[in-house]
C-alpha cells in the first residue's frame, strides 16, 4: 500500500534532522503521484486524441487527482504508522462529504478541507516536536 | 583532525527544568542539564530510568511536557529545522533503514544535511570502524553491530557540534569500541563538539567522558564533575562500586 511510504516521517532518521515538514512530505509523496498520473495518462491521453477540442475534461481529471492524492497523503502521514487505517480513514471521509453533500451542497467540503488542515498542522507539530 | 578551538563557554546544550514523557505522563522531570563544547557528558540509569526519553525529548523527537531545550543557544520550540542543524543522532540500530545499502543511507543522510556523503569530522572513519566491507551491502544484512556502525557513521556526518550517541557502544566489537572511545575523546579535544554518551557500560565513563549524571525515576540522582570522576575512579572498579552504591539507594536493590 502506497500510504506505508509515509511510515519515514515516524523515524528518529528525518525527525532528529533538520529536514523540514513539507520537503519530507512532499518527497514522500512524489512516487504515489507519479504512479497516478501515470495511469491517468494511459486513459486521458487517448481521450484528447479521439476528441481534442475536449479537453477541459482530462484537464479537470488531472487536477482533480493531484487535489485526491494531496489529501490521502495527508492522511497517509497522519496515520504515518497504520496504513490501512489511512486508507479506512482517506475513504471514509470522502465517503461521508460525498453523502452529506447530497444534502447539504458543497458547503460540506469546507469541513473536509477544515479536517485535512488539521491533519496537517497535527502531523507537522509531531513531526518536529514529538 | 583540524587545530583545537579555544574552549567555549556558551552552553551547546541547554535543558532548563525539563519534563517529558509519554501520554501527558511524565517519564523525566525538572532535569536540568548544560554542555559545552569540548565536554562529553555520560548518562547512566538503570533500565527505565529515562535515559532515552531524555534523548528524545532534547532530540526534539518528544513533546516536553514543561521546560525548555535550546542547541547552541537556538530553541527547540521556537525553531526545531535549525535547532536540528546543530545535533547528529546516532539512531538506534533497528531505527536505520533495512531496504537501503550502508552507503545509500549515508547519502540520504548527506542530502538531508546538505554535505558530501563522506565529510566527517576525521579522516577515513568508514575504515577506522572497519565497516567499508560492509557499507555497499542493504542494511537488512548487516549485523547488529555493523548497524550501529553505520549509524555512527551517519551521526558524524556533516561535523555537527552536539554529537549524541544513544547506547551506540553496545554490540561493537572490542577493537571498534576502543577505537570509537579515542574517537569521541578527539572529537571534544578539538573543542568543535560536545558529546553526549548515554551507555550502560558503567566503566566506560570515567575512562571517556567528562562529567556524568545518573538517572534514576525520572530525575538527576547523581552527578559527577571531571574532578569527581577521576576521584571516583582512582582505584580499579572505583567507579562501579560508587554507581552501584547510587543505585542502591536510590532503588532498594543490592547491587
Amino acid at each position: 500500500m502506497l500510504t506505508a511510504r509515509f511510515h519515514p516521517l515516524r523515524s528518529p532518521v528525518l525527525r532528529a534532522s533538520a529536514l523540514r515538514f513539507g520537503r519530507a512530505w512532499l518527497a514522500l509523496m512524489r512516487l504515489p503521484l507519479a504512479l497516478s498520473v501515470a495511469f491517468f495518462a494511459l486513459t486521458a491521453i487517448p481521450a484528447y486524441a479521439a476528441e481534442p477540442g475536449a479537453w477541459q475534461a482530462p484537464v479537470a481529471g488531472a487536477l482533480g487527482l493531484v487535489l485526491l492524492n494531496g489529501i490521502y497523503a495527508v492522511f497517509a502521514a497522519f496515520f504515518a504508522t497504520a496504513p490501512k487505517l489511512a486508507a479506512l480513514a482517506f475513504v471514509a471521509a470522502l465517503a461521508l462529504t460525498a453523502y452529506e453533500s447530497l444534502e447539504y451542497s458543497r458547503t460540506v467540503f469546507l469541513g473536509l478541507a477544515a479536517l485535512v488542515v488539521f491533519l496537517w498542522f497535527r502531523t507537522r507539530r509531531s513531526y518536529r516536536l514529538g | 583532525m583540524a587545530d583545537p578551538l579555544p574552549p567555549s563557554t556558551a552552553p551547546l546544550l541547554e535543558l532548563r527544568s525539563v519534563s517529558a514523557g509519554y501520554s501527558g505522563r511524565p517519564v523525566v522531570s525538572g532535569i536540568d542539564l548544560t554542555l559545552r563544547r569540548g565536554e562529553i557528558l555520560g548518562l547512566l540509569g538503570a533500565n527505565g530510568s529515562g535515559k532515552s526519553t531524555l534523548v528524545k525529548a532534547f532530540t526534539g523527537q518528544l513533546p516536553l511536557l514543561a521546560g525548555s531545550v535550546s542547541i547552541d543557544g537556538i530553541d527547540m520550540a521556537a525553531a526545531p529545522e535549525q535547532a536540528k542543524a546543530c545535533l547528529g543522532l546516532a539512531v538506534d540500530f533497528g531505527e536505520v533503514p533495512t531496504s537501503l545499502t550502508g552507503r545509500q543511507y549515508l547519502e540520504l543522510v548527506a542530502s538531508i544535511r546538505r554535505c558530501a556523503p563522506d565529510a566527517w569530522p576525521a579522516q577515513d572513519l568508514p575504515s577506522l570502524l572497519a565497516v567499508e566491507r560492509w557499507i555497499e551491502r542493504p542494511v537488512a544484512t548487516c549485523s547488529l553491530g555493523t548497524r550501529m556502525k553505520i549509524s555512527i557513521l551517519a551521526a558524524l556526518l556533516g561535523a555537527p557540534p552536539l554529537l549524541v550517541f544513544d547506547e551506540s557502544l553496545n554490540g561493537l566489537d572490542p577493537v571498534v569500541a576502543f577505537r570509537m572511545k579515542r574517537l569521541i575523546a578527539d572529537l571534544a579535544a578539538s573543542g568543535r563538539h560536545g558529546i553526549v554518551l548515554s551507555t550502560h557500560v558503567v566503566e566506560t565513563i570515567p575512562t571517556v567522558c567528562t562529567r556524568a549524571v545518573f538517572l534514576a525515576e525520572g530525575s538527576v540522582a547523581e552527578s559527577w564533575d571531571a574532578a569527581a570522576l577521576a576521584a571516583a575512579a582512582a582505584s580499579p572498579g572505583g567507579f562501579e562500586a560508587h554507581v552501584m552504591a547510587a543505585l542502591t539507594r536510590r532503588t532498594g536493590i543490592a547491587a
